[in-house]
């Protein structure tokens, strides 16, 4: 959001926000790691996914906003995948999205760690 | 500008609170549902003057509540901008059917935004000068020949604003465009014998022969000032171009429309049109529209100029005529 950081007096806010979006990012990742264990584990109903690409789609809304758009880019092509796949099961392997997902899980984790 | 904002995810409130506040909205309530803000919008005192709506929430969805909030006489013009993703553009023909007036895109960028919001409130300040100046009178004032203001009442009609955002906005994918722009040639000599809501009245009447045409196709229409209705049919509809134009000027040509003193009038229209991919860029895709405005006034010029007449031949051979250019 270089853009945004130009401005006077935001960067301190978004600063504060920032804060926050990590500090909820670990609550995020909770969620959907036991989504992806229930998947993983057979229940494969639409409604466990509908969770799953909510949680994502949040990512992908404030990730890009907040300094960190590799995040929040994954998040978005993950969010259209599994949009697509409620859709249309047929249209997608899950087993292709499950790796998406696993990939955007390490993706936090990575985040997490580094602390920033 | 007294804003409502309504995301499901607190930390997206708490940023578009900040750019808000930033760009000088400070008057910003918030909610983090659509159930949660229709409760918010029944006990407020004072009305809201803007809405940023997230398109996808649990429950209820910002399309669907846009829809909502649209069908309350108070908010009937009131400026809503949906909040979406580049990406989540293909729900923006759901988004503006429902009534959206334009759209800021996810990440955020503040020049973005505060464009966005300015023509938000220049939108809002009209409508609450238009207001001010009807409020007290028996008849609502004649509006200006210019003045681009809202059909009333016709299937899919949107702010003329709101139908060149969702030219700039719409996604690239299967199927095309086709822009069309109907011209009442004698526009000024109706407007200057209309009083009150007549000449509203001869505007929606034409408006409404254009929708009796599209039923069934996806369209939007939009009154766009100085006697121009502009519409833009997107996806399939089993007609050509001239089809629709030709349909369009039989239906005019049914029209019975006579003004509050009994008086009738005779409308005489011509229809341009441009067609368009959706794949081209959003400044084509305006450029097209604005093609198809300058090919119907330049008929209507022609007629003015008496290189072609509009009465006084049959019809086949007028549409002819009009479709083979002005040299014809």
């Amino acid at each position: 959001m270089s853009s945004m950081a130009s401005e006077r007096n935001l960067q301190p806010a978004l600063d504060a926000i920032r804060v926050k979006f990590l500090a909820s990012l670990e609550t995020r990742l909770a969620e959907l790691d036991a989504l992806t264990t229930m998947i993983k584990s057979g229940d494969k109903g639409s409604r466990v996914w509908e969770e799953v690409r909510l949680r994502v789609h949040r990512i992908a809304g404030v990730a890009g906003s907040l300094g960190f758009p590799a995040l929040g880019a994954r998040s978005a092509r993950l969010d259209t995948a599994i949009e697509q796949y409620i859709a249309e099961p047929s249209s997608a392997d899950e087993a292709t999205i499950l790796a998406a997902l696993d990939d955007l899980l390490d993706d936090i984790d990575a985040i997490l760690e580094d602390g920033n | 500008m007294r804003i409502l904002a309504v995301d499901d995810d607190p930390i997206i409130l708490e940023l578009v609170t900040t750019v808000l506040s930033d760009a000088g909205y400070e008057d910003v309530v918030t909610a983090g549902s659509a159930e949660q803000a229709m409760t918010v919008i029944s006990t407020v005192e004072r009305p809201f003057e803007c809405f940023l709506l997230d398109i996808l929430m649990p429950g209820i969805d910002g399309v669907a509540l846009c829809g909502e909030i649209r069908a309350n006489p108070l908010y009937r013009a009131t400026p809503i901008l949906m909040v979406s993703r580049l990406d989540e553009k293909h729900h923006f023909d759901r988004a503006f059917a429902a009534g959206a007036s334009d759209y800021v895109t996810k990440p955020f960028d503040a020049t973005e935004f505060r464009v966005r919001l300015g023509l938000a409130e220049q939108m809002q300040r009209q409508q609450a000068q238009l207001a001010a100046a009807q409020h007290g009178k028996p008849d609502r004032e004649k509006p200006r020949l210019s003045e681009a203001f809202m059909l009333d009442d016709v299937p899919f009609s949107i702010a003329n604003h709101a139908l060149e955002s969702y030219l700039q906005g719409v996604p690239g994918g299967v199927g095309g465009m086709q822009c069309f722009a109907l011209k009442l040639a004698n526009a000024v000599e109706i407007h200057r014998k209309a009083s009150g809501n007549d000449y509203e009245f001869v505007i929606n009447s034409l408006a409404d022969a254009v929708t009796e045409v599209l039923a069934g196709a996806n369209y939007f229409i939009s009154h766009s000032g100085n006697g121009v209705i502009s519409f833009v049919v997107h996806g399939a509809i089993d007609m050509t171009e001239e089809e629709v134009a030709r349909a369009v000027m039989t239906e005019v040509g049914m029209l019975d429309l006579r003004l509050a003193d009994g008086s009738q009038v005779s409308p005489d229209v011509v229809v341009g049109s441009s067609s368009v991919s959706r794949l081209t860029s959003r400044s084509a895709r305006i450029a097209t529209m604005r093609e198809a405005v300058m090919n119907a006034e330049g008929i209507a010029d022609a007629v003015a100029g008496g290189k072609i007449v509009l009465q006084e031949q049959p019809r086949d051979s007028l549409l002819d005529r009009l479709f083979g250019g002005l040299a014809a």
